[in-house]
């Protein structure tokens, strides 16, 4: 189980770099998730994947803290979406910035099953798992989800004009 | 023009984009999108989006890669063993002088009733205390961090 947390921790810290923004406070929270999976670790199956069950863990801690802090910083774009115009071009970080606001516009829902597969790199059957759905409906959700990303992404004026918007 | 079954290109898409595709299946899609121009945008643009985040995915994992997170796991096994083995030691070391004390015909009876007393005490603080500091220390969050 050490092993593992260890080999999660990268991982876990996207997860809570993309929710919480921070990076010293989502530092704060991977360890604070990996104390308390230590410390449930009996309630862990050995015969199940390890990171859905430590995902869950690291999710529940963020969203503790993001429920104690005011709305307005919930997202700091410049961590997840920094401009570095000169290292790769003003277009890339302009869509990764474009991205990044879109995401924040969608339902928590959608959002998060983008998350599991775009940020947090999970299989379907991952998926699965943390959703506590069928593999079958993570593809179909992820479609809805991707598509419901794109049509926010047309419409933001950063994209539409070399896009081609609608 | 799209009167296809959807759904089964909308799976086939998003095997594609993750990666997730098996060669019949990559075939089955490539011959539809050149026929379909509604998969062919949608698919380019799920294609897009992926590389897009790809690259914020790979930022973060650079950030995490200088400066690495440990887990700060409480070792509190070994903490118990060390605890008990101070707790040996302390106790074993106290009743020896204790029983110096206690035995010693030159030092008045009341004063050595208190001396034993007041050692008691003394060791129960210590004691508490040292447990205390133990199971605190590896659990504060903040240790790694402030540095
Ligand atoms: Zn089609």
């Amino acid at each position: 189980m050490q092993d593992d947390l260890q080999a999660a921790m990268p991982r876990a810290y996207i997860a809570a770099v993309r929710w919480l923004g921070n990076p010293d406070e989502s530092r704060d929270a991977c360890q604070e998730a990996a104390v308390k999976a230590w410390a449930s670790r009996s309630q862990f199956d050995a015969k199940r994947p390890f990171y859905p069950w430590f995902y869950r863990i690291v999710r529940n801690v963020c969203f503790d803290r993001l429920r104690v802090r005011p709305r307005q910083v919930t997202m700091t774009t410049d961590v997840v979406a920094r401009d570095d115009s000169a290292e790769d071009g003003l277009i890339a970080g302009q869509r990764r910035a474009a991205v990044q606001r879109a995401m924040a516009q969608l339902p928590e829902p959608t959002r998060e099953i983008l998350e599991l597969r775009h940020f947090q790199d999970l299989s379907y059957d991952e998926i699965a798992e943390v959703l506590g759905c069928p593999n079958g409906t993570v593809m179909s959700r992820l479609y809805r989800a991707r598509k419901a990303l794109a049509q926010k992404l047309e419409r933001d004026p950063a994209v539409r004009k070399d896009g081609g918007g609608r | 023009m799209t009167s296809h079954d959807h759904e089964h290109f909308e799976i086939l898409m998003m095997k594609q984009v993750d990666g997730f595709i098996d060669a019949a299946e990559r075939a089955e899609l490539q011959a539809h999108t050149t026929d379909c121009a509604t998969c062919r945008a949608e698919l380019r643009s799920f294609t897009d989006l992926k590389t897009t985040t790809d690259a914020m995915r790979q930022r973060l994992l650079d950030d995490v890669a200088q400066d690495p997170l440990r887990p700060d796991l409480p070792t509190r096994a070994i903490n118990t063993v060390g605890f008990l083995a101070l707790v040996s030691a302390a106790v074993l070391c106290c009743g020896w002088i204790g029983w110096l004390v206690w035995t010693d015909p030159k030092i008045p009876e009341i004063l050595r009733v208190g001396l034993l007393l007041a050692g008691g005490i003394g060791l129960g603080v210590f004691l508490n205390v040292l447990r205390l500091r133990l199971r605190a220390a590896p659990t504060d969050p903040y240790r790694e961090i402030d540095r």
